[in-house]
């Protein structure tokens, strides 16, 4: 099982794409997994070892409501003081076999919180309010008090 | 059923460096976690190890050594069997492929909980105790632990105490607390589950027989009694291997012997077995163990009969003048891969190797770090010189038993120097003769585990009906069975066995007592490491505040688990121990 990707710079975001979080710890899963059980995230196990002794593979949360599901992720994150790196990729063949167009990999960087720069770009996701992910964050986000008016 | 090639070479050494820890217990392979031997080949040489690989070394270890007994044996020879067969042809050679095939596939799934178990308790629990027993993973923890000039002598006070603190240290890392939560926490996979049901039956075991066998206090020598107990088990061995049995009625045994196997450990008179086991143990690492190990619970005739199956297994490695070339060829390496599994594989990658006038120097490949992996080792007799710096591997191998580990340069599949570490002055002919094998490269032996597995997994893919349906129904009665005998174990955690093992079958496992409180569940694993001091006095209290795990609070916390019906925490005689 795994998940086979074609990475690439993507100018604009689509209606419709999949979420998958990766370098999460396990606990971490569970909460968000229950935490936004709303939108059905679902726990995945890619690069299962194929060794019957051995250490499990690698778990990635995936939502494919994507749109829905960014903004409360993003701030689920930025509440529990985690932060992330997000890439475009097109193509994502999920664990089972099923293709989704296009997605947005989150991958968690621990508490290497995300810069200014990184959070303002988070304004061309839909629904995605840069502000208030950095408040989250206690990160004050300069020139934020116009821009949220 | 095409047979496997053996003689087919890939470009050597290009193994990935493992992201994740395996094991292959037919070959004994080992994969630690992580191993960059570029990187962190001068800490294994002059020691201590980087911090990082011990844990990942210790589990892994642990399967080596478990798997290195009369079941890992018999398992072995059955599946060497199994890859003879396609040479033989002969009528009856399809259904007792199938035996055999089914057999080993079964044992392993079949003791691979238990044996996550003991790997999971040596990561864990393992420690130097009263017992002049030292077990194969705790003697070379002991040197991960420490530098070449300074080994410890654990028989000394000082050096086990100085052993046990470390091991604490590195136990209460936040990564390896974080590492025993994931693993206590919902299993998302199969392998996931074995870790979860056999951790927590071995650790009920080791909490059950404790208070009934006072020796038991040393963790090390509980681990050595569960390991013997289960894997020198001459009672399996010849269930495993008896000719007289059919597939089905074969499966049935294993499992009903490994559940009275487990069972049994219960009985009354296990302190005084104990005692015996000790006091036979109580020798050099390599003594004669040929006629069983006493004090493990078997009946003069059980062991007499497993021993004799054993032997049988045996002699069928022997070589046979009548047989065709092909067959003695094969005989002949299966008795060297018999001879190899002793060795421990534990890393091995790519390099630059040159030879030259009988030095020997290798470079990483590629070359991303500035200095030289090893230079000027001499090289083994008969080594030709390289034409400048050659595509070669470098690899580190250990024998476990004997103490004895090298890192060994080759080029193609030979090897063309060996560097002993410091400490290990003059090793015998034998040990340089099986280090220097071919056959024993780290690039035929990973060759020769990929065509295995390739071969095993294709049988069991591609299985014409009806083996394909009784193959599936086996591996889904097993997997019964083992639930049933974990359920055993799991319901001694609570005063209800139904309600704890309701509870501790609940979706995300022990997770689910927590009401989602990271920190308290980390306490409980912190105190659980803890078991063997009074946490809860004043002084200890302060200093465990400090890294926020709040022992009062703890003791009100386990209360309100135990009310749901699991026991996390016991009162011995006014001292409460934290139990996972």
């Amino acid at each position: 099982m795994g998940t086979s990707t074609n990475e690439s710079t993507m100018p604009t975001i689509p209606d419709d794409f999949a979420v998958i979080l990766d370098n999460c710890k396990k606990l971490d899963l569970l909460d968000i997994e229950s935490d936004l059980a709303s939108f059905n995230p679902k726990i995945h196990v890619v690069d299962e070892s194929e060794h019957r002794y051995g250490e499990p593979g690698t778990l990635i949360l995936i939502a494919l409501a994507g749109n829905f599901v960014l903004p409360p992720l993003l701030l689920w994150l930025a509440k529990h003081r985690q932060g992330f790196k997000i890439s475009e990729q097109k193509e994502t063949t999920l664990p089972g076999g099923e293709t989704v167009k296009s997605s947005l990999k989150i991958s968690v960087t621990g508490s290497a919180l995300p810069s200014s720069e990184q959070l303002r770009e988070l304004s061309k996701f839909p629904g995605v309010d840069p502000v208030k992910i950095a408040a989250a964050y206690g990160i004050h986000l300069p020139g934020s008090e116009e821009s949220s008016r | 059923m095409a047979s496997i090639c053996l003689a087919a070479r890939n470009p050597p050494g290009n193994q990935p460096v493992s992201a994740r820890a395996w094991i292959d217990p037919i070959t004994n392979v080992i994969r630690p976690r992580g191993v960059i031997l570029r990187r962190d080949l001068r800490g294994f040489l002059t020691g201590p190890w980087p911090a990082y690989t011990i844990q990942p070394f210790i589990h892994e270890l642990t399967h080596h050594w478990c798997f290195h007994s009369a079941v890992g044996l018999a398992v072995a020879l059955l599946r060497f069997r199994a890859l003879r067969r396609p040479a033989m042809s002969n009528r009856e050679a399809a259904p007792l492929l199938f035996d055999e095939m089914l057999t080993v596939d079964t044992m392993l799934e079949l003791i691979r909980p238990i044996s996550e178990g003991l790997a999971l308790f040596a990561e864990y629990d393992m420690a130097p105790g009263a017992s002049p027993i030292v077990t194969t993973p705790l003697a070379w923890t002991s040197i991960a632990m420490s530098a070449r000039s300074a080994l410890m002598d654990l028989s000394q006070p000082q050096a086990a105490q100085e052993l046990t603190n470390w091991l604490l240290n590195l136990r209460l890392s936040p990564d390896s607390l974080s590492r025993k939560m994931d693993f206590l926490s919902r299993p998302l996979t199969a392998l996931d589950s074995a870790y979860f049901d056999g951790y927590m039956v071995v650790k009920r075991l080791y909490l059950d027989l404790s208070q009934s066998v006072p020796t038991f206090a040393d963790t090390d020598l509980f681990l050595s009694y569960l390991r013997s107990y289960l894997f020198e088990d001459y009672g399996m061995v010849a269930i495993l291997a008896d000719r007289d049995c059919n597939t089905f009625r074969r499966q049935i045994a294993m499992i009903e012997r490994l559940g009275t196997r487990l069972a049994e450990l219960y009985r009354p008179n296990l302190e005084e077995d104990v005692a015996t086991f000790e006091r036979f143990n109580n020798r050099e690492p390599n003594g004669d163990r040929s006629a069983g190990i006493p004090g493990l619970g078997l009946g003069a005739k059980e062991l007499e009969d497993g021993l004799r199956i054993q032997q049988s297994l045996l002699s069928e490695l022997q070589d046979n003048p009548e047989a065709e070339q092909t067959m003695r060829k094969l005989l002949d390496v299966q008795r060297l891969w018999l001879s190899r599994r002793s060795l421990a594989y534990v890393a091995s990658e790519p390099a630059k190797v040159q030879v030259l006038n009988g030095m020997v120097s290798a470079w990483p490949d590629p070359a991303d770090y500035e200095f030289p992996l090893l230079t000027g080792v001499s090289a083994l007799p008969g080594t030709a010189n390289t034409e400048g710096k050659e595509s070669g591997w470098v690899s580190l191998i250990l024998q476990p038993q004997t103490g004895i580990f090298a890192s060994v340069v080759g080029v193609g599949a030979r090897a063309a120097a060996i560097h002993w570490p410091p400490a290990i002055a003059g090793p015998g002919p034998e040990i340089v003769a099986l280090f220097s094998d071919p056959e024993c490269s780290p690039v035929v032996v990973q060759e020769q585990h990929e065509s295995i597995k390739a071969w095993v997994d294709s049988y069991f893919r591609e299985a014409p009906e009806p083996m394909k349906t009784w193959i599936a129904e086996t591996r889904q009665s097993t997997q019964s069975a083992l639930k049933r005998i974990a359920d055993v174990f799991l319901g001694r955690w609570g005063e209800n066995r139904e309600v704890a093992v309701r509870c501790l079958r609940s979706t995300n496992r022990l997770w689910d007592l927590f009401d989602r409180d990271r920190k308290m569940f980390e306490t409980f694993v912190a105190l659980g490491l803890l078991r063997n001091f009074d946490v809860l006095l004043p002084s200890f209290t302060a200093a465990l505040s400090n890294q926020g795990w709040d022992t009062g609070r703890a003791l009100r916390f386990a209360i309100q688990i135990q009310a749901k019906g699991v026991s996390l925490v016991r009162n011995d005689e006014g001292i409460f121990r934290w139990l996972i």
